[in-house]
């Protein structure tokens, strides 16, 4: 080692007059000598030093978000909606709902005969999305008092989980319907249903838990199925009266929704 | 009136029909103020209440001038000048704590993420779990799991920090840190504290307040609270069976309560817990508190 930092050179370097050449050699140099690392450090500014550390502590510290919610803050989803989706885990308990629905619409569809197999798919499909929904508003999420204490929307926080859980279980429904053989035409008509039984368990929610909510639309939707079926009536729901209806409730849902949601609960609890 | 922090007027709460906390005119000032009381009083119905995590079923509740019975713009206003630690936290095990820090941040409104991470990392530091940051909950012991837990309620500058029975599972030096910690919050706002340990309320409270079936049964200053057992403690070599409680203390004398005193004994120095167990026992009209051990 023929040479040492001297203050002169050491001052130049933190202010960035160096050329690049001797920048790196500068930096090689104080890499491999403890004496010049002892007088760069106590040469280095102590908030510099402080802003540093902090800076490496909380890149190590700061849990990678997952690539989904990556992709979606490419396309414009903000970093604290995607901090709380991250954290959102009651969301696991509806995906795995939207996966094991599938499931039993494929094999319990397939063991019907064909005029059952029709009544099957539109008791199921419909309810699959709102049944998720409820399940995303658990009421025994574990830290559910703890956020109710703290100012973030509590409709934003229900919107978000509502989009994240029907965006899994949505097309799930939908390619089940697609490529099942027995479903048919009945592939789309099952969306408005399914729209209208959403947003009426979002609403029943303002007012109960998830397991009472998602019970009383499922009852709900069942005796509509049951009455069709027995009307042998079940194509009435192709009808554009019958899909202007679905409409119509689902707009009287929304309103209600709105007006719970502006007074003084949220999905989910206390807003 | 302007000087209080928190203010509930007339606040009732009930469940099924049955009234927890009856009606309830109490103000928080600058300070710690301890809540005393056994289980079932309704400690956590009342710091439930002030943290905003439920309604009351009347009556009016105001957080730093803000009417959080009036509507969600009032209550969110409060929200953002209070900090709450439930009783029991079930905080997922498969969060780090870091990440569950991070999550409550975000819900306490910390928009800028690298403003909120270094207050992560402050109030990490502050509970002793700066190199446990990168640890999975389920990593964690039960004191850390509450520490990480009392983390969160120590973010930002509150005016309001309602803690349900903090020093669960901390151990003497933990415990002796959040006193530190605590006490420089109260230089600036009011922190309510439910806890069992009456040596928390001795060593920390400004004011104490005993609450019994939902009813409020004694307010005021720590030695108040410790006047009201004067010449009702003794210590003496003989059992005592006409205290209301007596036990044998660590130097091998009998320590009595309440009660007619034993022959040769002499009055000692009244504790906190001294106090409390006497307040109770008149509100229930216990004449014996304990057995002689």
């Amino acid at each position: 080692m023929d040479w040492h930092l001297g203050s002169e050179l050491l001052d130049r370097y933190v202010t960035g007059d160096l050329d690049l050449a001797r920048q790196a050699a500068v930096e090689a140099h104080v890499l491999t000598c403890a004496d010049c690392q002892a007088l760069a450090s106590e040469q280095a500014p102590q908030p510099t030093l402080d802003e540093i550390w902090a800076g490496v502590v909380t890149a190590t510290a700061r849990p990678k978000l997952p690539w989904p919610l990556r992709f979606l803050q490419r396309l414009g989803l903000t970093e604290t909606d995607a901090v709380i989706l991250r954290s959102s885990t009651s969301l696991y308990r509806p995906w795995l709902l939207s996966l094991v629905g599938a499931f039993v619409i494929g094999v319990g569809g397939s063991m019907l005969s064909p005029t059952e197999q029709r009544a099957f798919y539109l008791l199921v499909a419909p309810l699959l999305p709102a049944i998720t929904v409820a399940a995303a508003y658990d009421s025994t999420d574990p830290i559910r008092e703890l956020a109710s204490a703290t100012p973030f929307s509590k409709l934003r926080i229900a919107l978000l989980r509502t989009a994240l859980a029907v965006a899994v279980a949505l097309p799930i429904v939908l390619i089940a319907g697609l490529i099942l053989p027995f479903v048919g035409a009945e592939a789309f008509t099952w969306l408005l249903p399914a729209l209208t039984l959403t947003l009426l368990a979002l609403t029943l929610l303002t007012w109960w838990n998830a397991p009472m909510t998602a019970g009383v639309v499922a009852a709900l939707w069942l005796l509509v199925v049951g009455l069709l079926r027995s009307a042998d009536q079940l194509t009435a729901v192709d009808t554009p009266f019958a899909q202007l209806a679905f409409a119509v409730t689902a707009l009287l849902a929304l309103a209600v929704l709105t007006i719970r949601i502006t007074t003084r609960h949220a999905p989910g609890g206390y807003a | 009136m302007n000087s209080q922090i928190a203010v509930l007027d007339g606040v009732t709460k009930s469940y099924n029909g049955t009234e927890v906390l009856h009606p309830t005119d109490l103000g928080f000032g600058r300070g710690v103020i301890g809540l005393l009381g056994p289980n079932g009083a309704g400690k956590s119905t009342m710091l439930r209440l002030l943290a905003t995590a439920m309604p009351p079923s009347s009556g009016r509740i105001v957080v730093s001038g803000h009417l959080v019975t009036g509507g969600i713009a009032e209550r969110t206003a409060a929200r953002r000048r209070l900090s709450y630690l439930p009783q029991e936290v079930g905080i997922p095990r498969r969060m780090m704590s870091f990440g569950f820090l991070d999550y409550i941040a975000v819900l306490k409104e910390w928009k800028d993420r690298d403003t909120r991470h270094r207050e992560v990392i402050r109030v990490l530091g502050l509970v002793g779990l700066a190199d446990r940051r990168t640890k999975r909950v389920s990593a964690l012991s039960g004191g850390q799991r509450r520490r990480l837990a009392l983390a969160q309620a120590l973010m930002g500058d509150p005016d309001l920090v309602v803690l349900d029975e903090p020093t669960t599972g901390l151990d003497p030096e933990q415990r002796a840190s959040l006193r530190g910690i605590l006490s420089s919050y109260a230089n600036r706002g009011s922190v309510l504290l439910a806890t069992h340990q009456t040596e928390d309320v001795s060593a920390l409270c400004d004011r104490v307040i005993i609450l019994d079936e939902g009813r409020i049964r004694f307010d005021g200053t720590v030695a108040e609270l410790i006047r009201l057992a004067e010449g009702q403690v003794w210590v003496g070599a003989e059992a005592n069976t006409r205290a209301l409680s007596s036990w044998r203390t660590g130097t091998g004398e009998i320590r009595s309560l309440g009660g007619v005193p034993a022959p040769g004994s002499r009055p000692a120095d009244v504790a906190v817990e001294d106090a409390y167990l006497l307040v109770r026992s008149e509100i229930t009209g216990a004449t014996k508190i304990g057995e002689v051990r």
